[in-house]
């Protein structure tokens, strides 16, 4: 019903232009008629003189993408719900992204498709026990180094493990933290961006996702990267330019230079922006990097080296530092790693060791077992947790917010007014989301309807 | 917007080794992928993104290679080399019928349409 009347009005939104034009009289018709531009196909004559300029990419997109980014929470119900506040959370309580922090994770890429955030006006979020444990891990990752403040979050496919990090991301964020996020680390290895070898380093580079990646860094963070100077004097080199910055530059305007030089050959502009970043102690850092287990499903990834070899994903220079900073062998002064495991990648023996539930069996084979992955997590003390199923209070929380944001029709609603009839209507959603299943919960409201 | 490579044209949108597996006769997805490997592009690499340099590298390649109407020949060759010293598969070939001791009760479309002297493409 839902997806029928979205589709319905995305098809609306651009018919509009032709359902306003109201009919002409016999004579106004003429008098346009023979001011009708001449059509053409060339662009460069669209308009008296002016070159049209054209969007990258296609304006078409998928039915997904077009209900969660064309704006439908705009027309959402106003409802009263507190910001996510860090240091005043309440267990049970519904709280909303907001301002500043909503504005800086939409750019981090926090909010995903087909987490219904266009439901509401702003998106919402639920405070857990998981909340407040990354609560009082943020408050102290931010006077500690990040060695020792390696968390790994775990659970269900749909438990909200993704939503715990865009919570993670905006307390790091009230705190004046650096957040350095990766919302989907399969695209590090799936082969969907272009890699170069570095030949000093001898680890492969890839400008295309570290451009990006700098890019939501630089948008989601602009005001803590411009209080940090440079710590000594730099010079890049791009197509036979050479840019000098002194130490007074901002680490924001250096990224922003490099940014574009990324494809150079043998270049170390993303190490010295983390080296940067891991020498100052003015701003906690936090890297957090969602669906960490594409590591351990297949450490080889789809690139291959000129010998038609798979390339082992350690060999790449982000993934490699990650490891690093994971291992404790590079750390920030202040701040921490925060790794999000995913449900669609196999539940192999380098999962089960990271997560700690076994230790490595000998004589297994490499897609069973990586000692890479495997002896990082062996060697090192990593926080864990796992997010548990919703319990019926949250569930009930959750649905009141339903209620009020008018995602449940007043019609049902009205029903659910008596007491008892709620307590069974939340019962029930209970059983219908699987014992507590936060995605399918959703989808038990959303697509009912 | 298609691109040419030794005068054939490759949609614009295809990955790149599957474009080259998909126009040329003689290279299937696995060599297609040895190419790439070897040239340096990345796994969903358009071919609209394939630079100047880039084409000709891989025409460079091509030419190398035993494929289209080279192999075809050689393929013909083998077939009439079989034909002229009198062997059973020459024979086969030469009526049209399968040539590895399939069973021909049924379901010899495949063999009709392909084993003849002057084999198509």
């Amino acid at each position: 019903m839902l997806r029928a009347q979205i589709t319905r009005n995305v098809s609306l939104l651009h018919a509009r232009a032709f359902q306003t034009a109201t009919p002409l009289s016999k004579g106004a018709a003429k008098v346009v008629a023979t001011k009708k531009r001449k059509q053409t196909f060339n662009p460069s004559k669209g308009k008296s003189g002016e070159k049209a300029t054209r969007a990258a990419g296609s304006s078409v997109k998928g039915f997904v993408h077009e209900v969660s980014f064309t704006g439908y929470n705009k027309g959402a119900e106003n409802i009263a719900i507190a910001a996510l506040g860090a240091g005043a959370l309440q267990k049970g309580t519904v709280c909303a992204f907001e301002g500043a922090t909503r504005r800086d994770l939409a750019h981090f890429g926090s909010f995903h498709k087909l987490q219904y955030h266009e439901l509401f006006k702003n998106p919402i979020s639920l405070v857990r026990d998981e909340t407040l444990q990354v609560d009082a891990y943020v408050q102290k990752a931010v006077t500690s180094p990040s060695s020792e403040n390696v968390l790994l979050v775990s659970g269900k496919g749909g438990a909200g493990k993704t939503s715990l990090l865009a919570q993670a991301h905006a307390l790091a964020l009230q705190r004046a933290a650096i957040v350095l996020p990766i919302n989907n680390a399969d695209s590090l290895v799936d082969g969907s961006n272009d890699f170069l070898l570095n030949t000093e380093t001898g680890r492969y580079q890839q400008p295309m996702f570290v451009k990006n990646f700098l890019h939501k860094i630089l948008c989601g963070n602009k005001a803590a990267l411009q209080a940090l100077k440079l710590s000594q004097e730099y010079v890049s080199h791009y197509k036979g330019k050479q840019t000098k910055y002194d130490a007074q530059t901002s680490l924001y305007d250096y990224i922003k230079s490099v940014r574009t030089s990324l494809d150079t050959k043998n270049n170390a502009y993303f190490a010295t922006i983390i080296a940067e970043l891991a020498k100052q102690d003015q701003f906690p850092v936090f890297f957090t990097v969602d669906k960490f287990s594409t590591f351990t499903h297949n450490p080889y990834t789809q690139y291959r080296n000129t010998e038609n070899a798979p390339i082992h994903f350690s060999d790449f220079e982000l993934p490699a530092l990650l490891l690093d900073f994971v291992s404790g062998a590079q750390s920030f002064k202040r701040g921490g790693v925060i790794l999000a495991t995913s449900d669609v990648h196999k539940r192999n023996d380098t999962f089960r060791v990271m997560l700690g539930e076994m230790q490595p069996r000998p004589y297994v084979s490499v897609e069973e077992y990586d000692p890479t992955v495997g002896q990082v997590f062996l060697q090192k003390k990593v926080q864990r947790l796992a997010v548990a199923p919703l319990d019926l209070a949250e569930i009930r929380a959750l649905t009141q917010t339903f209620i009020a944001a008018k995602v449940i029709p007043e019609k049902e609603a009205e029903k659910l007014e008596d007491e008892e009839a709620f307590a069974s209507y939340v019962k029930q959603k209970y059983v219908l989301s699987g014992n507590g299943n936060f995605r399918e919960l959703l989808k038990s409201v959303v697509l009912f309807y | 917007m298609a691109i040419h490579i030794l005068g054939k044209a490759i949609k614009g949108k295809k990955p790149i080794h599957l474009g080259l597996a998909s126009t040329f006769y003689g290279i299937g997805v696995g060599t297609a992928q040895k190419i790439c490997a070897k040239l340096g592009f990345y796994p969903q690499m358009q071919i609209h993104q394939l630079s100047e340099n880039q084409i000709l590298n891989i025409t460079k390649e091509l030419s190398g290679m035993t494929i289209e109407k080279q192999l075809l020949e050689e393929t013909r060759s083998n077939i009439k080399m079989k034909k002229d010293i009198g062997s059973y598969a020459g024979m086969r070939h030469a009526m049209g019928l399968p040539v590895r001791g399939q069973k021909t009760k049924n379901n010899i479309a495949t063999a009709r349409k392909l084993n003849r002297i002057n084999r198509k493409q």
